[in-house]
């Protein structure tokens, strides 16, 4: 018998650093991070709030604060869902998973849901909100392509995809017959809504774009991942018409009123800029970074930071009206939602999924939870 | 303290080279491979250390003298310990010199693991994670990555090399070749059997063979399974690794010095 401490023991102490790195390997990979790839997607109509979070799509009804229904009626891991849903104006709901695959679905009077059509020509992840426009249903993809399908059918309507340089993780923008897109390939593109063909396209911003940009007047507004707020005008097919400096990252898009663009940015300072000059009218740090697009009321706007905290601001000061309380456990990193009078805010990492904000104090109540 | 140290250093070393390539398609599969590269240039001690106590270990086992000693005391486990121990003092061998290197690598290994698979961010959250790590030198035009390899490869997605001649309801093969896979079964093969030196006794023997057979298995799945970014360090890994072992070997043969016999 041996009893040197020779390749042997090395040897079993190498299979066992190398079992665990791979176990950690395991941890880091795409496979286990499906159920977390991104935060809940929430949106609303008059009635319900529709949220689209991990294995499924659920419906909440307002007026009962209960689930109506939820889609797969069996969730699991084949599909994962944190594309805010589009409603159509009959009722159809258009979900996009990460699974590459769209669903559309129609809830029925007893309380379930049935699937329409589905389509499955995009091969990369659906990240951003489909968006309906008449009959037409808008789908970007993370395989760079932005697909348009018969809402009735799901079928294609365009020859091709209008393709860009990187993933579409943002709701296209339609304004009459053009589509406005933003790309994480730094650019802007102005397509038209019938043939899917570019009208024009920005310069390279210098930085990733994640949201949906805003049209006030002839200006888009943009953040970028180049700590800016930029204003292209459509008019001159995509010029820059000004940009503002930030101190993060902007994921969000900008919220308007009275002329004035309100948005945050990841190092967590809530802006007010001119939307004319793009020059600042009011900043504020708040207690963490955002990420989501704030909220509108009638003469506040709601921010929400990824620390948990939902803070109301009159439009026109940047001293807080109140912040909420108290705050919540999870992380706020979806864009809150207004359905009639009551904004909403989707949580993650926290028991409560959806909370209720009232907008005159800023307390909490818990609307919606996962069943155990 | 793990990302000051370890994580961030590393991430944004991995942008910076991103960066000298162009940052363009190909750019970050050049990255991986020459931070590997970097990599194992900075552990070379720790590696040639524990490498070559490895092959100091197992010339002990092979050598007459051991044999001899192990015959002498074989009844008496103490005195065969204290003259194991006098053996290692006399050609001047630490005990541990072949297990401390590797506890030290093990945190740089999982780091780059860790770097790599950040750095390919192709989810929100990921992107949301990558943000916090990157220095402010760091231009952020670098974000997203163009994760394009060699025309046909994502490196965020698992590798498989299209082959239109193969029917695409084949399990396995039929989505696709993993050729890159299949190189890390073989690269992880070579490279234990080089690093893994031949001991004298039957359980040594049947450890390393079980881990010459069974962790390239275990690594190639791993490979199979996720992103291709990852099979792409292994590969240039284990190519390094067999470089760096059959070098050292053939400086071990050549060494006239403290041999046992």
């Amino acid at each position: 018998m041996s009893t040197l401490p020779h390749p042997t023991r090395r040897s079993a102490l190498l299979l066992g650093l190398l079992l665990i790195s791979s176990l950690l390997i395991a941890g880091c990979g795409s496979g286990s991070m499906l159920s977390a790839a991104s935060w809940p997607g929430l949106s609303t109509d008059e009635t319900n709030a529709y949220l689209a979070y991990g294995p499924a799509i659920y419906a909440i009804d307002m007026s009962t604060n209960r689930e109506s229904w939820h889609y797969p009626e069996e969730p699991g891991r084949t599909a994962t869902f944190f594309a805010p849903p589009a409603v159509s104006e009959d009722g159809l709901i258009v979900v996009g998973g990460y699974d590459s695959v769209v669903y559309t679905l129609k809830p029925s009077p007893n309380g379930g849901v049935s699937e329409v059509w589905t389509f499955d020509g995009a091969s990369g992840n659906i990240i951003g909100a489909p968006v309906v426009a008449g009959d037409i249903v808008l789908v970007p993809s993370a395989d760079h392509s932005l697909y348009a399908l018969d809402l009735s059918t799901g079928d294609p309507i365009w020859t091709q995809p209008f393709n860009t340089d990187e993933a579409l993780w943002s709701a296209p923008l339609v304004e009459g017959d053009v589509i406005y897109l933003a790309s994480l390939d730094h650019r802007v593109y102005a397509i038209d809504l019938e043939t899917g063909m570019e009208l024009w396209s920005t310069e390279a911003l210098n930085g990733a774009i994640t949201d949906t940009p805003t049209l006030v007047g002839n200006l888009l507004l943009v953040g970028t991942f180049n700590s800016q707020l930029v204003a292209v005008d459509i008019e001159r097919r995509g010029e820059i018409a000004w940009t503002f400096e930030t101190d993060g990252w902007v994921w969000g898009n900008p919220m308007v009123a009275e002329g004035l663009a309100y948005f945050g940015d990841y190092a967590g300072v809530a802006y007010a800029v001119d939307v004319t000059d793009g020059q600042e009218v009011w900043r504020k740090t708040l207690d963490g970074p955002i990420t989501a697009t704030p909220a509108l009321g009638p003469g506040e706007v709601f921010f929400v930071t990824e620390a948990g905290t939902v803070y109301a601001f009159e439009t026109s000061s940047s001293e807080p009206l109140w912040t909420s309380n108290p705050n919540l456990t999870g992380r706020l990193l979806s864009d809150p939602a207004f359905t009639g009078d009551t904004l909403l805010v989707a949580t993650m990492e926290s028991e409560c999924v959806i909370s209720a904000v009232d907008t005159g104090t800023g307390a909490l109540r818990c609307l919606f939870r996962f069943e155990e | 303290m793990w990302n000051t140290l370890i994580l961030d250093p590393m991430i944004n070393a991995l942008l910076w080279i991103y960066q000298l390539f162009g940052a363009g398609p190909n750019a970050f599969g050049f990255a991986i491979i020459v931070f590997t590269a970097l990599i194992r240039v900075i552990t070379l001690p720790l590696t040639y250390k524990q490498t070559k106590s490895s092959m100091m270990m197992a010339e002990i086992q092979q050598s007459k003298k051991w044999k001899k000693i192990q015959e002498k005391y074989k009844d008496n486990k103490q005195k065969l310990q204290e003259e194991q121990m006098k053996l290692y003092q006399e050609l001047g061998i630490n005990p541990l010199g072949g297990c401390l290197p590797l506890l030290i690598q093990f945190p740089i290994i999982i780091g780059l693991y860790q770097a790599i698979i950040r750095t390919m961010a192709s989810a929100p959250l990921q992107l949301l994670d990558l943000s916090s790590h990157i220095y402010p030198i760091i231009p952020s035009s670098l974000i997203p990555l163009n994760n394009q390899f060699l025309g046909y490869m994502n490196l965020g997605q698992p590798e498989r090399l299209p082959l239109p001649f193969i029917p695409s309801n084949i399990p396995v093969i039929g989505e696709g070749l993993p050729l890159l896979a299949i190189l890390v079964v073989i690269t992880s093969y070579l490279q234990t059997k080089l690093t893994t030196p031949t001991t004298g006794d039957q359980q040594g023997a049947a450890m390393g063979q079980m881990m010459s057979l069974y962790m390239p298995l275990f690594i190639g799945y791993l490979a199979y399974s996720f992103a291709s970014g990852l099979a792409l360090y292994f590969v240039a890994s284990n190519l390094l690794g067999i470089i760096q072992g059959v070098v050292m070997r053939r400086m071990r043969q050549s060494a006239d010095g403290k041999q046992v016999t």
